[in-house]
């Protein structure tokens, strides 16, 4: 007979209840509401993975954006504003090469979370984790594998001349060519090799309506030829953005040491780009859903920021209507969409729509 | 998608990588939450908080043990800090009795029967017997993770396998006069 520990090991080894919904909503919103990813930042500092690298960076750019600010406010001080000196020069060519002044910056800590989400998806959803006044300075585009590293080595490198060269070469192709990049040489080593052994294929999104642009990129460093499945490939290549014109499904495939890697890429009927809610009965109201998803979430801002639409359901629409009633000015909007394909996939997108009057 | 795929789009954030994480181990989760909440709500908070955790934490997961273990050891800590939280009253017991070896078998009852017997011992005892029958920890480590002593552990953990055989012969006792009836 089996011993009585044993007996309740296995009763509950299967044991698999059902879950309420609301645990995964309430899940979902906590970790991407920027106070708690935040945390993630600070807390992640003992890891390799990316986040982690980025929280050194947000951390050292806020410090020398402080030391900036301070710099301003205390200009008698001259001893300590030689000291900082280095310190501020290092954040002039971080700024610039993302086309932010200090003024940018500034309105960018007034009003965060729409900074950030003008910024591209894929910029969104790989540096959440910052501060949102950097992430649109630490990643851009693409290259975030490189840009990471390569910001890595800007914290590690003691002498502010590295610094600058190492922004400088921020978009050149290969960040393992630079010197003692990161803050701990040998765990990377290490990771490398893991990731060599175990390549991994990873896409910045799954989802999204069409134009839908992906970034693919391979955890390790290695580069190969990438298939994005619509008749397109890539050569050589470590990571790669590709746009998807039209709807359907994609199988996007490529090889590394042998190995064959695939991810799917589900592209949605497109959106609208414009709308002119005149009254007219044609084209009055702009819809965020479609035959192909579930569930729209959906928020549109103005270009200062500020949200004047909220709508949610399987295609909502705005009228071009302001909250107070008043009409929305022609002009460029821009969006955000959370959303669920009807295939069950969680995704989300931004884009801009065209009102005219 | 393998668990490499899942950890590397949680890495990145990628929400339909995160649901698919939460889809994946949630249930098994869940019931792990079971055991040691007194009540249902309590347990979907303690689910709720431990994969708000795996997600903020996902970046320092390296592939070295099994996700699912992972996972697992989050949520139990998770529901091991609610516990502390309620600064239980251990009572200890020189020598507590060891129950005799019962003859207890447990095949004819679920994991829903047992669970309802689990739940109806103290949370201390409860917390015990979880981690010491079922996690696999043995006394030192429990008193660690509790903040007790290993003697008081083991006494706790006889006390509650005492009373959680009593409440099974009572079942069975009662299932057999109906089956004889």
């Amino acid at each position: 007979m089996k011993q009585f520990e044993e007996q309740f090991k296995d009763a509950f080894d299967g044991f698999e209840p059902e879950v309420d919904p609301s645990v995964w909503t309430n899940v979902s919103n906590a970790i991407s509401s920027p106070a708690s990813t935040a945390a993630t930042a600070a807390s992640g500092s003992a890891a390799g993975g990316f986040s982690a690298v980025a929280g050194w960076v947000a951390a050292a750019i806020t410090i020398a954006a402080g030391v900036l600010i301070y710099h301003f406010v205390s200009p008698a001080d001259s001893t300590v504003s030689k000291e900082n000196q280095p310190s501020t020069t290092i954040s002039a060519p971080v700024n610039e090469s993302s086309n932010t002044s200090t003024e940018e910056t500034t309105t960018q800590n007034s009003n965060p979370v729409a900074q950030e989400k003008i910024e591209n998806q894929f910029v969104t959803e790989s540096t959440t984790d910052l501060n949102s006044p950097v992430a649109p300075v630490v990643v851009e585009e693409s290259q975030k594998v490189v840009n990471s590293e390569s910001h890595a080595t800007t914290v590690s490198a003691p002498e502010p001349a590295k610094h600058e060269n190492t922004v400088a070469s921020k978009n050149s192709e290969k960040a393992e060519n630079s010197p003692n990049f990161t803050p701990n040489p040998a765990k990377t080593a290490e990771n490398q090799v893991e990731n060599a052994i175990n390549p991994v294929l990873i896409a910045s999104s799954h989802c999204g309506f069409a134009p839908l642009q992906v970034t693919f990129m391979l955890n390790s460093n290695l580069k190969t030829d990438f298939n994005f499945g619509d008749g397109n490939v890539a050569f050589k290549t470590n990571s790669i953005t590709h746009k998807y014109e039209n709807s359907g499904r994609y199988t996007v495939t490529c090889e590394v040491n042998g190995k064959q890697l695939t991810t799917e890429i589900e592209v949605l009927g497109q959106l609208g780009t414009a709308f002119s809610p005149n009254g007219d009965g044609i084209n009055d109201i702009f819809n965020f859903g479609g035959n192909d998803v579930e569930k729209v979430d959906v928020r549109v801002y103005n270009r200062y920021g500020k949200t004047i639409f909220t709508g949610s359901g399987s295609n909502p629409g705005w009228d071009g209507y302001l909250s107070d009633g008043s009409k929305a000015e022609s002009g460029t909007y821009f969006y955000d969409i959370f959303a669920t394909s009807v295939g069950g996939t969680d995704f989300k997108q931004k884009g801009t729509i065209n009102l005219f009057r | 998608m393998t668990d490499e795929q899942l950890v590397e789009g949680c890495k990145l954030q990628n929400p339909s990588h995160q649901r698919k994480l939460y889809e994946k181990f949630s249930r098994k989760m869940f019931g792990v939450c079971l055991r040691y909440a007194n009540s249902r709500e309590e347990a979907e908070d303690l689910l709720q908080d431990s994969f708000v955790k795996v997600f903020q934490h996902v970046s320092s997961f390296k592939m070295e043990g099994s996700l699912e273990g992972w996972v697992r050891r989050i949520v139990v800590n998770t529901s091991l800090e609610f516990i502390r939280k309620q600064k239980l009253q251990w009572v200890n017991i020189e020598d507590a009795d060891e129950p005799a070896e019962s003859e207890v078998v447990l095949d004819h009852m679920n994991a829903k029967e047992l669970l309802m017997i689990i739940n109806k011992l103290p949370t201390g005892f409860k917390a015990v017997f979880n981690l010491y029958a079922i996690e696999g920890y043995n006394h030192r480590e429990i008193g660690d993770l509790l903040g007790i002593t290993e003697s008081t552990s083991k006494s706790q953990y006889s006390r509650a396998k005492a009373a959680l055989v009593k409440s099974i012969q009572e079942i069975e006792s009662a299932t057999k006069d109906i089956v004889k009836e």
